[in-house]
């Protein structure tokens, strides 16, 4: 399907080469095959319904504004909206480490490096965070944006690569671990509600 | 086999996402570690996914596109207005200095405005009313800058 269409009333035939922004039919279609998903991905990536909301309109917002090459697919279209995304995310994220240093009621016993899922289920006993907390809430974000991408999207590894600014050569390996890490995690859960039911 | 990876992870992969996990792979599923935790890991997202899907409730297409649209003039408009803001900011530098150099060196600067005129009234001295009109034409000049700048600073 053909994405890039030149903005209407675009002046001339030279600015329409360098000018390849989505026409609003083309963005309609596009927007009502991947906004699901995109806003599934944050949500889960991000364990934060507002946020994803948020950057799931920032995201479409910004790749309205930027000139894509006319040779791009859907897929590669989808793959770079997910990268932006995935950027948004991460400065969220950048920005709420820095406030966390500077508040005042930092603890310093919080990691900055793992942006927390649902911070309140952390805290109750170690009995009810099983309970509390999905499996999938309990990986690093990178190993949750891996696992969700390859899937839930069935991206390829070129495709998470692309989406996620890792190099492809490093995804399999990362994905690997990343899986052994949820499956070791179901497991374990799987082996306490035994316990528990026996 | 590779410690890290099965050359059926694909198939199985494909067959989880289908719902199609035939004898064979069950089979091979059954006696491989990377396997069974595909199966495992692919089966639980898809529950996460189904559980969030009833969920999702998205934001119109077309308020985006209508956002994205004013966002995207806005940020021409800020590209289009450029150089009058940059040509603001150098007339009000210009303006601050003169300004200082004025008040820290009142008595040069009188004399700098006093030989100026009459330089320019003694250039034109052959017909007075040239130089007169010089002077005036560059008063009205300054006031309209000074105007100007103060509409697009207000605006």
């Amino acid at each position: 399907m053909e994405l890039i269409a030149p903005v209407p009333g675009a002046a001339s035939e030279s600015e329409e080469a360098t000018n390849n922004r989505m026409d609003e039919d083309a963005f309609r279609i596009f927007y009502e095959k991947t906004s699901r998903s995109l806003l599934g991905y944050l949500w889960r990536v991000s364990g934060d319904r507002d946020l994803a909301d948020d950057l799931l309109q920032e995201a479409y917002c910004r790749l309205l504004s930027v000139d894509l090459a006319a040779t791009m697919g859907e897929r590669e279209t989808k793959s770079y909206l997910f990268r932006i995304a995935t950027n948004l995310l991460h400065d969220h994220w950048r920005r709420q480490r820095r406030s966390l240093f500077t508040s005042i009621f930092a603890s310093a016993g919080s990691d900055p490096q793992e942006p927390a899922i649902d911070q309140a289920a952390r805290d109750p006993a170690p009995e009810a965070q099983t309970d509390l907390r999905s499996a999938f809430d309990q990986l690093k974000a990178r190993e949750r944006q891996l696992l969700w991408l390859a899937y839930v999207e069935g991206s390829s590894h070129k495709e998470i690569a692309n989406s996620t600014g890792l190099r492809a050569g490093s995804i399999r390996l990362l994905l690997f671990r990343a899986r052994k890490k949820l499956a070791g995690l179901l497991q374990d859960r799987g082996n306490r509600i035994r316990k528990v039911k026996p | 086999m590779n410690k890290n990876y099965c050359g059926e992870e694909q198939r199985v992969f494909d067959a989880v996402h289908a719902n199609a996990l035939d004898s064979t792979l069950k089979e091979h599923v059954a006696h491989c570690v990377i396997c069974t935790e595909i199966v495992l890991v692919a089966q639980y997202l898809d529950e996460q996914r189904r559980s969030q899907e009833s969920e999702i409730v998205l934001p119109d297409a077309g308020l985006l596109w209508w956002k994205a649209q004013l966002r995207y003039r806005d940020a021409a408009l800020a590209r289009a207005t450029r150089p009058i803001a940059l040509v603001t900011k150098a007339g009000s530098a210009a303006i601050v200095l003169a300004g200082i150099w004025f008040a820290s060196t009142p008595s040069a600067a009188r004399e700098w405005i006093i030989d100026f005129v009459q330089a320019a009234v003694l250039q034109h001295a052959t017909n007075p009313y040239w130089g007169m009109l010089a002077l005036a034409a560059g008063a009205g000049t300054v006031l309209c800058a000074v105007i100007g700048s103060l509409f697009v600073l207000r605006n």
